[in-house]
Formats: C-alpha cells, sequence, structure tokens
C-alpha cells in the first residue's frame, strides 16, 4: 500500500507516504520539530501545540502531529511566523515550571531546555506568582513525580492506558491546577511503570533509582540486547568512569527497536544493569585460594590432557553466539560433550503478552540451531562417566540442587562464571570472565531475530574476556576475537555462515524461526 | 419582533405535564413527522435553514446528513443541556415549561438520523429542571410516547445524563467523552466533515433550543419558518437579557431584531434610569460591544454581529450600565475562564491563569502599561491555536475589552483605580450607516 508523494519542508522536497503522520514524517527525515505529547508509541493527542507547522494554503498555523502528508504539501517549520508561534507557546509551557533546572535530574535531556534553546531565548514576563504544586510524590515503581515540572502532555498516561493497560495515571484537576496523578491510594504498579520516566519529555518523572547519581552528560550510552529473557530488548547502556574510579553502568534505557521491542522495555531488564556492576568475583580460584592466573591455565591445561575423554561441557544457554561458538570448538579439541541443559532458565510467572518472556534464556535460539544437547536426563546419565566437568556460566552448575550436587561432588569442577556463586569451594578451578556489557558479539532473539551488542565497558586482567581466556586454555588453537570467530568456528555453524558479522545493522537482522 | 414558536406554551399554567401540553397541541407533529421519511424530514430542516442554537449557528439539517444513511451501527442523537455560558438561561426555560416540545423533537430528530437512543446531557447544577424533565419523560413512557412499548412507528428511548460541574463540557465532543465516561477533554477535530461518534458510533450533538424548534418546522413546513428572521438566519431564537436592564428574561424573537430595540423596548431601558455603556451579545464567551452610535445598526443575526465585531453566540445579551468598571468586568470573566479551562492544551491551560492574573494585577494597581501588551500577546497565542474554541473565546472577550475600553485599562495603571469615563446616550433607531 505504499504510496510515495512529494513533499517540500522548508524549500527542499523530501518523499514520504501519502497519509502519513506529518510530524512522524518530519522526524524521519531529521527535521527537528518540538513537541510533547506526541510519542510514536503512542500517537497523538494534540494537546502540547508546540509541533506547529506552517501548511501553505492553511490559514492559520497547524499541529503536524494531526495533520496527515499529501501530494504537494509545502510546508514551513522554520518561517519567522512559525518561530514566534513556537515561541509563545513555549513561553506559555514555561510560565508555571519551576525552573529548577540545576537541581533536576533530566537536565542535559530535557525537552524545554532543547526547546528554550532552540526557539525560545526570551526574558520573563511572568511577574505573578506561578502556580505550585507537590515537588516528590513516590508514585510507586520507582517512579518520583514532580507536579510542578510536568507539562501535562499525558504521555504517561496514555501509556499506562493504551500500553500497559493498567490504567494507574491519569489527570485530576482544570486548567492550570491540572497535574498528574494515581487514584487516591493506589500506585503505580506495572511490570513496564519505569518507562513512563523515558517517555516523559522533562523532569516530572524520574527513576528512584537512577536520580541524582549521575548527570547525564557525564555518561556514555552505548547501544546492547538485554539479558534478561530470550525477548532480547534493545537497550542503551548508559556508563561512565570517574577519574581512579571503576567503571559503572548507571542505568539501562530502552533503545527503539519496532522489529523487536517497539520503544520500551519491562523494568525488571531495566534494572538488571546492577548485576552488571557486580564485583564480587574477580581473578582465579582453587577451591577458596586465590591462585595466580598463570598457575590456573597450567593446571588447566594439565587437567585436560590427564582427564581427555572423560571430559562433559556445560554451557549457558546466555552466553552470545562468539562464545557459544568458542566452547563448541574448544571441546572438539578436547573431545568433550557438550550439553546445555535448560532447566532453570524459565520462568512460567515472568512472560507476558508484550515483551516479557517466560523462557530466560537469551540465546537459546542458538543452542538449538546449533542442535546442542539440552535434554537434562541425558546430560545426568553422561554425567555418570565424566571425572572432568567444565561449567560455562550454567545456573544449574553454579547453584546446584542436591540430586546433581551428590553427583558433582566426585568430580573434579572447573567453573567459568561472571559473577560469585555458592560451589566455589568446591571447584578445582574457578575463573572470573566479563559479562556481556563489557564485550561485544551477537545474540539471536525467541524469534530468530541476529541482534549485536557492543562493549560499554573494558575486560580487565582480573575480569578476561571469555574468548580470550578459551583462547589461551586451549594453546590458541580457538580464535579469539570476534573478527576471526565468525570467519573461522562459526563459519562452520550452517545457521550463521553467510552472515558478515561486521554488517549486522544496528537494528538486527531475521534469520527465522528456529525449527527445533 | 416577538414570535413565539418554541416558547409557545411558556406562559400556560402547568404546561409541562403531559395533559395540559396535550391539549395545547403537544406531541402534534409526530404523524406528520412519521409519516415522512426520514431523508423528507432533512430535506425540510435544511430548507427551513435551522441553524444550531448552542452558540455556533451550525445549519442543523446539513448536520444530520452526515449520519450515514446506512449503517450496522447504532446510531445516536445526543442533546446538549449543558447550558454553562454565563449569560444564558434559555434551555433551562424549556426544560421547566414545554419538555414535552423538547421530547416530541427529540422523537422526530431521532427518526430523521435514524436513531432510538437521544441522550441528553444536562448541567449538573440544574438540578429542579433535571427533574422536571424527567417527570415528563416518565409521563412520556406511560403514555406509550417513548420506550420500547411505544405505538409510534419509531420507538426512541430519553435517558438524562446528569453534568458534573464542567464548563467545557458543552463543548459537543467533551459533552461525548464525558457521556462516555472519561474527562471531558475536546477532541481532535477531524480535517473533513463527519458525524460525532459515540463509543465509535455515529452520533449527533445539537442543543436543546434546536431540537425544540424542529416540531414546528416539521408540521407546519420549511416555508413557515423562514417567513421569519433574515435569509442566512431564519426564524426565531430564544434571546435573553441579563444585567443591568429593567426587565430581564427570555424572550423569543426573530432574528435580525434590532439589539437597541431589544435593550431599550423589550427589556425596558436600562437599569435605574442609567445609560448604556456595553453589551455583551451573546453569553460570556462573544466580544463585548460598545454602546456608541454604531450600536444601534446591531442586528441580532448571526452577520450582523460578526460585522461588528462580535458574535451572537447563545443570544443571552448581558448589560452594562455606565457605572460598570471594565477592568472588573473583565476579572470576572476572565476568572470563570480561569477555573473552567480544561487543561488540555498549553496555551489555554497555562494562558487562561495568566491573562486573569494579569488583569488581576491591573486591578491591584501593580501593573505597568506594558503589562497590556503582554495581555494582548497572550491572548494572540490563546488564539486560532487550540484542539476547541474555549481559547479563541477567551483572545476575543479580552481583545474586545481592550479594543472598546483600553482608556479604561490604563487609567487602572495609572491611577490604580477605577476611573469613570463620560458615555453618551445613543439615540434609538439613529443608525444611518448600515453595517452589511
Amino acid at each position: 500500500m505504499s504510496n510515495l508523494v512529494r513533499i517540500t519542508v522548508n524549500q527542499k522536497e523530501i518523499e514520504a507516504q501519502s497519509g502519513a503522520n506529518l510530524l512522524q514524517t518530519l522526524l524521519d527525515n531529521g527535521i527537528e520539530t518540538p513537541h510533547f505529547c506526541y510519542h510514536e508509541a503512542l500517537g497523538p493527542d494534540g494537546n502540547c501545540r508546540m509541533c506547529m507547522v506552517e501548511i501553505e494554503g492553511q490559514k492559520r498555523p497547524q499541529i503536524a502531529c494531526d495533520t496527515f502528508v499529501e501530494e504537494n504539501m509545502i510546508i514551513s517549520t522554520k518561517s519567522n511566523n512559525i518561530m514566534a508561534v513556537k515561541r509563545s507557546i513555549l513561553e506559555l509551557e514555561l510560565i508555571n515550571h519551576p525552573v529548577d533546572c540545576p537541581i533536576c535530574d533530566q537536565a542535559g535531556e530535557c525537552k524545554l531546555q532543547e526547546y528554550y534553546m532552540e526557539v525560545g531565548l526570551y526574558n520573563s514576563r511572568l511577574k505573578t506568582p506561578k502556580v505550585t504544586h507537590k515537588k516528590h510524590i513516590d508514585l510507586g515503581s520507582n517512579v518520583m513525580l514532580d507536579q510542578e515540572r510536568c507539562v501535562l502532555c499525558e504521555r504517561c498516561a496514555r501509556f499506562t492506558t493504551s500500553y500497559t493497560k493498567t490504567d494507574e495515571l491519569g489527570i485530576i484537576g482544570r486548567g492550570d491546577h491540572a497535574k498528574i496523578s494515581t487514584m487516591p491510594g493506589k500506585k503505580l504498579n506495572n511490570p513496564y511503570a519505569m518507562n513512563v520516566v523515558d517517555i516523559c519529555p522533562v523532569g516530572a518523572l524520574t527513576s528512584k533509582d537512577f536520580r541524582f547519581k549521575q548527570r547525564v552528560w557525564f555518561m556514555t550510552a552505548t547501544p546492547s540486547i538485554c539479558q534478561s529473557c530470550a525477548k532480547g530488548c534493545n537497550i542503551y547502556i548508559d556508563h561512565n568512569q570517574l577519574k581512579y574510579e571503576t567503571p559503572v553502568i548507571h542505568r539501562y534505557r530502552p533503545r527503539k527497536n519496532l522489529a523487536v521491542n517497539g520503544h520500551f522495555i519491562c523494568d525488571e531488564g531495566r534494572l538488571s544493569f546492577k548485576e552488571q556492576n557486580k564485583d564480587d568475583f574477580r581473578g582465579t580460584y582453587s577451591k577458596n585460594l586465590n591462585i595466580n592466573f598463570k598457575k590456573a591455565i597450567s593446571k588447566m591445561q594439565k587437567l585436560l590432557k590427564s582427564e581427555s575423554n572423560h571430559t562433559l561441557i556445560v554451557l549457558s544457554p546466555s552466553l552470545l553466539n562468539e562464545q557459544i561458538a568458542s566452547v563448541i570448538q574448544f571441546s572438539k579439541i578436547i573431545g568433550a560433550n557438550v550439553f546445555c541443559p535448560l532447566a532453570r532458565y524459565t520462568d512460567e510467572n515472568f512472560g507476558d503478552d508484550i515483551l516479557r518472556s517466560n523462557d530466560l534464556a537469551s540465546n537459546r535460539w542458538t543452542i538449538n540451531a546449533l542442535k546442542i544437547e539440552t535434554d537434562y536426563n541425558k546430560f545426568m546419565d553422561s554425567l555418570d562417566s565424566a571425572r572432568l566437568v567444565i561449567n560455562f556460566n550454567h545456573k544449574l552448575l553454579l547453584n546446584p540442587e542436591r540430586e546433581l550436587s551428590n553427583k558433582l561432588t566426585n568430580k573434579i569442577n572447573v567453573h567459568f562464571s561472571e559473577f560469585e556463586c555458592e560451589n566455589r569451594q568446591d571447584s578445582e578451578i574457578s575463573f572470573a570472565y566479563a559479562p556481556f556489557s563489557y564485550v561485544s558479539g551477537s545474540t539471536v532473539n525467541e524469534n530468530g531475530h541476529l541482534q549485536q551488542l557492543n562493549a560499554a565497558l573494558t575486560p580487565t586482567e582480573k575480569k578476561p574476556d571469555l574468548l580470550e581466556l578459551i583462547h589461551i586454555i586451549s594453546e590458541k588453537k580457538v580464535s579469539h576475537t570476534n573478527e576471526q570467530i565468525w570467519q573461522n568456528e562459526m563459519k562452520n555453524l550452517e545457521v550463521f555462515n553467510n552472515i558478515n558479522f561486521s554488517k549486522i545493522p544496528l537494528d538486527g537482522l531475521s534469520l527465522g524461526e528456529s525449527n527445533v | 419582533m416577538i414570535v413565539k414558536i418554541v416558547s409557545e406554551k411558556f406562559d400556560i399554567p402547568n404546561s409541562h405535564t403531559l395533559k395540559i401540553a396535550k391539549e395545547h397541541g403537544a406531541y402534534s407533529a409526530l404523524n406528520t413527522a412519521l409519516s415522512k421519511s426520514p431523508e423528507d424530514i432533512i430535506n425540510i430542516i435544511t430548507e427551513s435553514g435551522l441553524r444550531g442554537k448552542g452558540g455556533g449557528g451550525a445549519p442543523t439539517g446539513t448536520k444530520w446528513s452526515l449520519m450515514p444513511k446506512k449503517s450496522d451501527k447504532p446510531h445516536y442523537l445526543i442533546i446538549n443541556g449543558d447550558e454553562s455560558e454565563p449569560g444564558t438561561f434559555k434551555d433551562r426555560q424549556i426544560l421547566q415549561y414545554d419538555p414535552h416540545l423538547l421530547i416530541e423533537g427529540i422523537i422526530i430528530s431521532a427518526y430523521a438520523i435514524n436513531a432510538h437512543e437521544a441522550y441528553i446531557y444536562i448541567r449538573g447544577e440544574y438540578k429542579f429542571f433535571i427533574d422536571r424533565f424527567q417527570e415528563a419523560i416518565n409521563e412520556a413512557y406511560a403514555a406509550n410516547i417513548l420506550g420500547n412499548n411505544s405505538t409510534l412507528s419509531h420507538k426512541v428511548n430519553i435517558t438524562i445524563h446528569r453534568g458534573a460541574g464542567a464548563y467545557i463540557c458543552g463543548e459537543k465532543t467533551a459533552l461525548i467523552e464525558s457521556l462516555e465516561g472519561k474527562r471531558g477533554h475536546p477532541r481532535l477535530k477531524p480535517k473533513r466533515p463527519e458525524p460525532e461518534y459515540y463509543f465509535g458510533n455515529p452520533a449527533t450533538v445539537n442543543n436543546v433550543e434546536t431540537i425544540a424548534t424542529v416540531p414546528f418546522i416539521v408540521e407546519n413546513g420549511a416555508s413557515a419558518y423562514r417567513q421569519y428572521g433574515t435569509e442566512k438566519s431564519p426564524g426565531t431564537m430564544l434571546f435573553a437579557l441579563s444585567g443591568h436592564i429593567n426587565n430581564p428574561g427570555i424572550y423569543e424573537m426573530t432574528y435580525g431584531s434590532s439589539l437597541v430595540e431589544f435593550i431599550n423596548e423589550i427589556g425596558g431601558g436600562v437599569k435605574n434610569g442609567k445609560k448604556l455603556k456595553a453589551v455583551i451579545p451573546g453569553g460570556a464567551s462573544t466580544p463585548v460591544l460598545k454602546a456608541d452610535e454604531n450600536l444601534a445598526c446591531i442586528m441580532l443575526d448571526y452577520e450582523s454581529m460578526r460585522s461588528a465585531g462580535s458574535a451572537l453566540g447563545t443570544g443571552g445579551a448581558i448589560i452594562m450600565d455606565e457605572d460598570t468598571d471594565m477592568v472588573e468586568a473583565l476579572k470576572n470573566l476572565l476568572e470563570f475562564y480561569h477555573h473552567e479551562s480544561c487543561g488540555q492544551c498549553t496555551p489555554c491551560r497555562e494562558g487562561s491563569g495568566w491573562v486573569d492574573n494579569i488583569v488581576g494585577a491591573i486591578l491591584d494597581g501593580v501593573a505597568q502599561e506594558k503589562d497590556l501588551d503582554t495581555l494582548l500577546d497572550v491572548a494572540k497565542t490563546m488564539n486560532g491555536k487550540t484542539i476547541c474554541v474555549f481559547a479563541p473565546a477567551v483572545a476575543g472577550v479580552i481583545e474586545g475589552f481592550l479594543k472598546n475600553f483600553r482608556e479604561e485599562f490604563e487609567n487602572y495603571i495609572s491611577e490604580g483605580r477605577f476611573v469613570k469615563s463620560p458615555v453618551e446616550a445613543i439615540a434609538e433607531a439613529s443608525c444611518q450607516t448600515s453595517l452589511e
């Protein structure tokens, strides 16, 4: 049904879909148009009146969010007249705003600030007192509300109405005394609640978790993929490193990808960044003792030789593609069987029909596509004949239940893990390796969408890249960079052999449903 | 000229009861109406030139013809009785004195747009009138005029919805939102003419008085209605007088009657023999008119009012005598708008409060000359940039006051108090130049 027409914007011709939303068309074409209430995921509401444009043939300026593209439309977003209109509306937006930017967490990513610099730059003409409201209301679900900073764009209320369908937020009061609120005694309570903080264009809604922790201009945003479940929601990792301090991730923010998660992420995934900051496990250990890295490697290599043909490898279904490929290559070299039991990677109560998936194995698709054995009973049977068990961060072995624990006590256990685990004292050797936010790579979500992750932090000596570890242990028989792994190890894997790693687009590539 | 079409039975004692109303011809138009096709009725209404009497003056026939001819969805007739415009008190007279005329009009109008359900949204403060109208509805149900057991070929149910006190719910789309159980926020307007939608079903919203006029037109024909009024504003309307006037009240007159005659002859002139200073002609939201030599040329119809720089609105004229403090008067109006802005669009939400505060500062004697420019600037921003016409109306009110009485505002700023300006008496019927 595509019907492309030409329209003229600021004397420049652009191509646009006939009947499309004009504001979205302008934004898609990189034409900055101030707006508060319109949001791609929530549609137009027409209340902020900021997105005014001049359309030739129309008497009055029109809001772009409620205008549909028509052939030969001539639009101006920059004429003196329209700039004056925008300025006058922004002035009204700001008359009752407290302008407390120095203590506002939104500063630096606040639309009021941006637009004031873009179209405002006037002196205040307000002489009468401002309308005052409550400044810190705990809405619940980690969301704080400052009613004075609010521009009443209703994005948050519309989000709870149309996206989560929980309807917690609404407006009470009229005129300049209108304010966002929950019902008396009720709280904002849904698994997606913190998205309202992102969609709030101003500092009215802030995250209790993030507020006052870091100024946004001191942070770097790295595009990545949430690893909390198999949905593979696109995120930005906002992180920074202060002088003489360890790098810290401050928050995850959803990254728009219409093929996967749309514009949002769930709160569980959003707050999972805290795990990435955990620094409870670093270096190498033998039983409970810290041992030198070189010693650990040579011990490991000795073990592999002495126990060859009695080795069993277990890998986590949340490893990245490259890590899986590397482990598989490693298993071939040492002649070990590879298992990936899926127990402990499902939570029947987690999923919903919005974004959350019951499947907590973020890369199960690849495990299935590579036909790695996932049957728990087969794994338990094979365990009997094994003497050396190498675990790559599988939850089942990191915190084993009794039956499994009994079986493992007679084995030589080696763990590669991101974080501290219960049974480190039982393991012959434990290697810490860097979690996903430290490395780049790729993962495939439950719908077969191949997506790329970028390293936000840098692996350290005490927390090396898993690929590097395997590379060293295997005496360089397994590649250690993503590019090499895609060229060598992954070329042998049918599902990945025609993909060029460097050309995976930012919003991913569909590989189709896994047929396993 | 006084002509009683809608107000015919207003003076008859107990005209609100079915018995008395029937004795005086209520429901006599039903047979004529139901023997015609719905299209015929719409045609008659279109020909009659009946204009909506809620303030906008949109042609009723055109509105009705937007309703789909064939559709699987139920149609709805929604009557706007949320009469909240200051200076307006006409619909309640119909509810009080001739509710059966309204019911008759509802049945005919519902038939014309193929609706079986009619909702009437009445402002919550009208408790007495709501009860009165409910009694009439009950009587009509009992007499099998309304309801599913009705003996008529077209069955109509009427439900009263009581408003909760928001002025904005008189705006038809806000009214529907409110009726749907949501916040009374006006909806974005469609790009092309289309019916309103109530829960996604086609609906028409008409004012109480408009619907009450329908029986007369259908019974007597379009030309009977057209014999009154002007070419573009045919028929009659319930005009109201309030303020500094000797005979305040509701008077049904033909469109095109003289405003000055209305005030002086029918209204009995300004109270206490004072001189006329200003008139707000059609409810608070219409720009004020100054009593000068041009006033005599202004007629009570949409076109004449428009060319005089105001609007006919609801026809509720507010009369102000020579001692009226115009700054105080504007402040009074702006307080109302400040309180009633629904808060949806930014210019209105923030602007209505700001202009109120600026005029408050003028009254308090703490304003400066340039604040008047700010006031006009804000009014300009409020005009034509919002979803509904609330903000433009406020802008019009401010601009009207400043255009006609700027001097008084300036005096307030320099003197800090009201300085009475001399008002000349206007000679009756002294119109020399036609405004048309």
